[in-house]
């Protein structure tokens, strides 16, 4: 049991590492619209999908939770619950305001500039975001090489063998993750 | 005197025939993907948790991911007994457990995490249990029993060959202690011979285990088909009762286009030393993603699992129902039923 908390509580502490996706196309406009419409047309069905599933989810717990008699399943059943109207609010995220472009995508689709201005201000946005993805890439880095060294300090202190084991995975894994935000 | 005569020609004829133990409990991986889709997740990308089955699907990876999950049966309460026997201390309470048990049962736990990139993948499991009790002839109990407690590190490396083909290679260590003993009830409760009886045996374990997959890219369904090896290896020590004799997977996936959600149709033959009959080999899967929700059925004559699982923001949890029917050593008709459970967080 000690083993397994902390292989969780490890990897949820580092959860919030996550990556995000964005645009890699060149800075034109037109390229970028083409973009932005697929992408749109995507978060409408994402957004449909996941107000469908949450339904399902919701639906599914509320029954589940009211026919089980033991706690173990109740709980399950309310998690379920839980997540299925958070399914449903992301959902309709997705659908009704989009993703993290579609402010700028509105602002300057709306514009009266030429499609060449567009693309300027296109290509100063898209340097300013690589330029910030770049200083998050290299904290990242930086968190997993500091993650790894923790993990490995801690295994050649421990006494218990299961647990060592443990922590040097997970040295191991940093490292690897540390290397691959580095290229 | 008629009975203890019976029991002991039925005992000598059991002797003769090798204890069988579903290769997948000993020999296995405890994972949502492989006991939702069975040997169908070969040839499916549709992976719930864990590294690919058939390795040569990492070269399609594009994301690092890291993932970690526990895995559990709903009779976990075997645990324990799997934990006092390995560590010999096997007691009344243990033995009582075993001959109150009204039908045949298994169960398997796993806890893991994984490091899934472009090419590269790699696990660890600290401690997959695994369990499995036949009872035979109610009246007078025999018991097959397989316990087994695992360490497994798996490490995969994949690439791209040439014109939509790739190719992988999944290098597996396992240290494993079990027992595997068939005994009544008379035998247990004899005095000094539970040594016998529960004897923890040892084994260390090598597998490579190469996958080819041919997966053409921009075609409307999405048509693969994959070949993997599994169980190709080298132990320490010998073991008849687990047989290290490999198998081969040969599959093939399709995904038809739909507006909503992802479905994913699969199908494998797998070619192995024992069978009995060739529908055996075959077994069918079908995965269906929407949303936060993802449903995964699969079927082989004897054996069918139903799956759900819900996944939100990198936290998912899921539901397994196994059925698995059998006709047992001395011809009787047998099943198991078992629920599993899964928490897992992918970063």
């Amino acid at each position: 049991m000690k083993m397994i908390l902390c292989l969780m509580l490890s990897l949820i502490s580092i959860s919030a590492l996550a990556d995000d996706q964005f645009y890699q196309g060149p800075a034109e406009w037109s390229s970028f619209n083409k973009f932005m419409e697929k992408k749109e047309q995507d978060d409408r069905i994402a957004g449909v999908s996941y107000m469908i599933s949450g339904v399902v989810a919701t639906i599914g717990g509320a029954v589940g939770y009211y026919s089980s008699q033991d706690s173990f399943s109740r709980g399950l059943y309310a998690v379920a619950q839980s997540v299925g109207v958070a399914a449903i609010g992301y959902g309709a995220t997705y659908y009704f305001v989009g993703n993290e472009y579609t402010s700028f995508y509105r602002a300057i689709d709306g514009a009266h500039i030429s499609a060449v201005q567009k693309s300027e201000i296109l290509k100063r946005f898209l340097d300013q975001e690589k330029a910030e993805n770049d200083r998050r890439r290299w904290i990242k880095v930086a968190t997993h090489s500091l993650i790894a060294a923790a993990n490995f300090y801690s295994a050649s202190r421990d006494e218990d063998r299961n647990i060592r084991g443990i922590l040097n995975f997970l040295g191991i894994v940093n490292v690897a993750m540390a290397i691959t935000y580095s290229f | 005197m008629k009975t203890a005569g019976f029991v002991g020609l039925l005992l000598m004829a059991l002797s003769a025939q090798a204890i069988e133990v579903p290769r997948s409990i000993p020999l296995g991986t405890s994972d949502f993907t492989h006991r939702s889709l069975g040997t169908t997740c070969y040839s499916m990308d549709a992976v719930v948790d864990g590294l690919p089955c058939n390795p040569a699907f990492a070269a399609k990876e594009r994301k690092a991911q890291l993932q970690t999950h526990i895995f559990f049966g709903n009779n976990v309460s075997y645990a324990q007994d799997v934990n006092d026997i390995l560590n010999n201390q096997t007691n009344q309470k243990n033995i009582e457990h075993l001959f109150n048990q009204t039908r045949s049962s298994e169960m398997e736990a796993n806890v893991e995490a994984g490091f899934l990139t472009e090419k590269f993948g790699i696990s660890f499991s600290p401690y997959r249990l695994s369990y499995f009790s036949l009872i035979r002839n109610s009246a007078l109990p025999i018991i097959t029993l397989y316990a087994g407690q695992e360490q497994v590190i798996r490490t995969q490396l994949a690439s791209y060959v040439q014109d939509d083909f790739y190719f992988g290679l999944q290098l597996r260590g396992v240290q494993r202690r079990f027992i595997l003993s068939e005994f009544t009830l008379t035998d247990a409760l004899v005095e000094n011979s539970q040594e016998d009886i529960f004897r923890v045996r040892e084994q260390k374990a090598l597998y490579f285990e190469p996958g080819l997959l041919w997966a053409p890219e921009e075609q409307a369904w999405s048509p693969q088909v994959s070949l993997t090896v599994t169980q190709l290896g080298a132990v320490d020590k010998k073991y008849t009762e687990l047989p290290a004799s490999p198998e081969a997977h040969l599959g093939t996936s399709v995904k038809p286009p739909i507006t909503y959600g992802e479905l994913e149709l699969g199908m494998t033959f797998t070619a192995q030393s024992r069978y009995e009959k060739w529908t055996e080999l075959i077994r069918v899967g079908v995965s269906y993603k929407l949303g936060a929700t993802q449903y995964v059925a699969s079927a082989t004559e004897n054996q069918y699992d139903l799956a759900f699982l819900l996944h939100y923001k990198g936290v998912r949890g899921g539901l397994t129902y196994d059925f698995r029917k059998f006709v047992n050593l001395v011809g009787e008709s047998d099943e198991v039923r078992t629920i599993y459970s899964q928490i897992g967080i992918e970063i």
